[in-house]
């Protein structure tokens, strides 16, 4: 019997090694080298304090726009991708046909690459020939530089976002209306609750713990949004999609503020851990419950 | 259901599925286009002279990039999967101290956000010598896999019935062999979700190829793609070429196990 459990455990030591690396051990390198000086091409550990996040706070002008923007993508996306997920997957739960065909579409752009996305959602937007100032030009609208516009550049990256993400709450909550089981539905029928009462009291509360899931994660993938905003628009036009993990990037990787880079980063991380660490401690729960 | 609420059913999810369909209808039929074609009057509408020059000037561009991708997603997705299918093992079939506590330790580095590793990650590869070099993606797609692919089989391998395996001890088989010879077989359906799963993941991913890929001789395609991007401005006939070529492997592995890309999405969704 422990010859058996020595097995299993050296069976699981290489995850945990390789883990504790490259999560844990790098989590702890970018917290220490953001309370450094190393703002320069050589590395530089001589201690900072809070001096690279009293800046970014109090001084950084393209940091408070990050902020700002990544606070207004937030809610347009995470409850843009929930409310249609929510209404899609109730539509397809209701008892039609060719249901797997419509998840297969709703779902496709999750196989393809946000770079792909970036680049088709490009040339739709694309102010003289795209697909958009086509459809203007038959309506007889001007036409509109949609990336290129302070105002229009970050809807439109949310819209393709969106577009993206949608079929995976689609997805989360299709798996949770399909957990209900058909007798509590018929008894609140029976008991008088009929369309939008049977969803508010008894369809939504029961697929609560879809609802938890899809949030943290949309929630998560909008503090960390790179790769489609750096595809389409590189932050601009001047910094109106510009997102903390694209300052990130340019800070820690073309500008050699490491130090700099590496507390947006932290900063990053701590805004997502608020999400995150509820959601492990009852998911925690949930599997001793299990075991 | 009355006639016209199935109507009206249909009709919203026919509008949904144009939504979801017009971008990757307007990359098809662009990439087959001449770029004379592609203007105002005519972008939403089918080729009339179809013209594969896109693909050929997209293809010079990316085509290293599109070797170089599966130069690393393979052995990658090799070694996740083994490693989450043994890890996942171990956490469910033999209850030792702590080994829901090392299981929370993994599944924590599915929520990270990459930002938070990226620069130590650079430093590292460099430090052993690997950056430049392609088993810095391998090594790295691995090991941002194994929280994944361990949440996969740990939660496949628990509907497995822990008596299969006290039948194999009774033979006298180790626990290697219980492995290898009861649990390996039974796996196949755990294995081709998380293999689709790290196969799609791997290819789509951009932002560990954008700092680890400064070589060409090691940079995926989806970064060949974004640069593409920048320097072939408004040639859209090819960028939706270069475009389509990057998405077709993990859109032919969507369109042929779907339902398995849906597993993988939901196994690490659903199930904490």
């Amino acid at each position: 019997m422990r010859k058996r459990t020595l097995v299993s455990i050296a069976f699981i030591v290489p995850s945990v090694i390789i883990v504790g690396i490259f999560v844990y051990a790098f989590i702890a390198w970018t917290l220490a080298a953001s309370f450094t000086n190393w703002n320069t091409l050589l590395p530089n550990w001589s201690f900072a304090g809070l001096k690279n996040y009293i800046y970014l706070f109090t001084q950084d002008m393209r940091f408070h726009m990050d902020l700002v923007n990544n606070f207004i993508f937030l809610p347009f996306f995470v409850l843009g991708t929930m409310i249609l997920g929510f209404f899609l997957a109730t539509l397809l739960n209701s008892g039609i046909k060719f249901e797997a065909f419509f998840r297969t579409v709703f779902l496709l752009p999750m196989a393809i690459s946000l770079v792909v996305s970036g680049v088709i959602w490009i040339w739709i937007y694309d102010p003289t020939n795209g697909a958009l100032a086509s459809l203007f030009q038959i309506f007889h609208l001007p036409a509109v530089n949609w990336l290129g516009s302070m105002t229009y550049a970050l809807p439109a990256i949310i819209i393709a976002t969106v577009w993206q993400y949608t079929g995976f709450t689609t997805s989360i909550y299709l798996a949770g209306l399909r957990g209900i089981p058909q007798e509590v539905i018929e008894a609140a029928r029976l008991d008088g609750a009929h369309g939008l009462r049977l969803y508010w009291n008894i369809i939504i509360p029961m697929v609560q713990s879809s609802t938890v899931t899809a949030f943290v994660l949309m929630v998560q993938l909008s503090l960390q949004m790179f790769d489609i905003v750096w595809v389409m628009t590189q932050g601009g036009p001047a910094f109106a999609t510009d997102m903390p993990a694209v300052y990130m990037f340019i800070a820690g990787f073309k500008q050699n503020f490491v130090a700099r880079g590496a507390a947006i980063a932290i900063i990053i991380f701590a805004l997502t851990l608020v999400v995150v660490i509820p959601y492990l401690f009852t998911a925690g729960k949930i599997t001793e419950e299990e075991a | 259901m009355k006639i016209s609420k199935k109507v009206a059913i249909y009709l919203v999810l026919i509008i949904a599925s144009i939504f979801f369909l017009f971008p990757i209808y307007m990359l098809v039929v662009t990439s087959m286009k001449s770029l004379q074609e592609v203007n105002t009057t005519s972008s939403w509408s089918i080729p009339i002279h179809f013209d594969f020059s896109g693909f050929v000037t997209a293809w010079n561009g990316i085509s290293q990039g599109f070797a170089n991708s599966f130069e690393f997603t393979i052995p990658a997705l090799i070694l996740s999967v083994f490693l989450g299918s043994i890890g996942g093992f171990a956490l469910t079939k033999v209850k030792f101290k702590g080994a829901n506590t090392v299981f929370l330790f993994l599944l924590f580095g599915m929520f990270l956000p990459y930002q938070v590793v990226l620069i130590p990650l650079v430093k590292f590869m460099a430090a052993l010598g690997l950056y430049g070099n392609i088993w810095s993606l391998i090594i790295t797609h691995t090991a941002y896999g194994i929280p994944i692919t361990t949440l996969i089989f740990r939660n496949f391998y628990s509907s497995i019935p822990t008596s299969l395996l006290e039948a194999g001890q009774v033979d006298g088989a180790n626990t290697l062999q219980i492995y290898g010879r009861i649990i390996l077989p039974l796996s196949i359906p755990g294995i081709v979700v998380a293999a689709i799963w790290q196969f799609t993941n791997i290819w789509n991913n951009f932002l560990f190829g954008l700092i680890l890929g400064s070589m060409p001789n090691v940079r995926p395609v989806t970064v060949m793609l974004n640069n593409l991007n920048g320097a072939m401005m408004a040639q859209w006939n090819t960028l939706m070429a270069g475009a389509l070529i990057t998405a077709i492997p993990t859109l032919i592995v969507y369109l042929i196990a779907g339902k398995y890309f849906v597993k993988g999405l939901l196994g690490g969704a659903v199930k904490g």
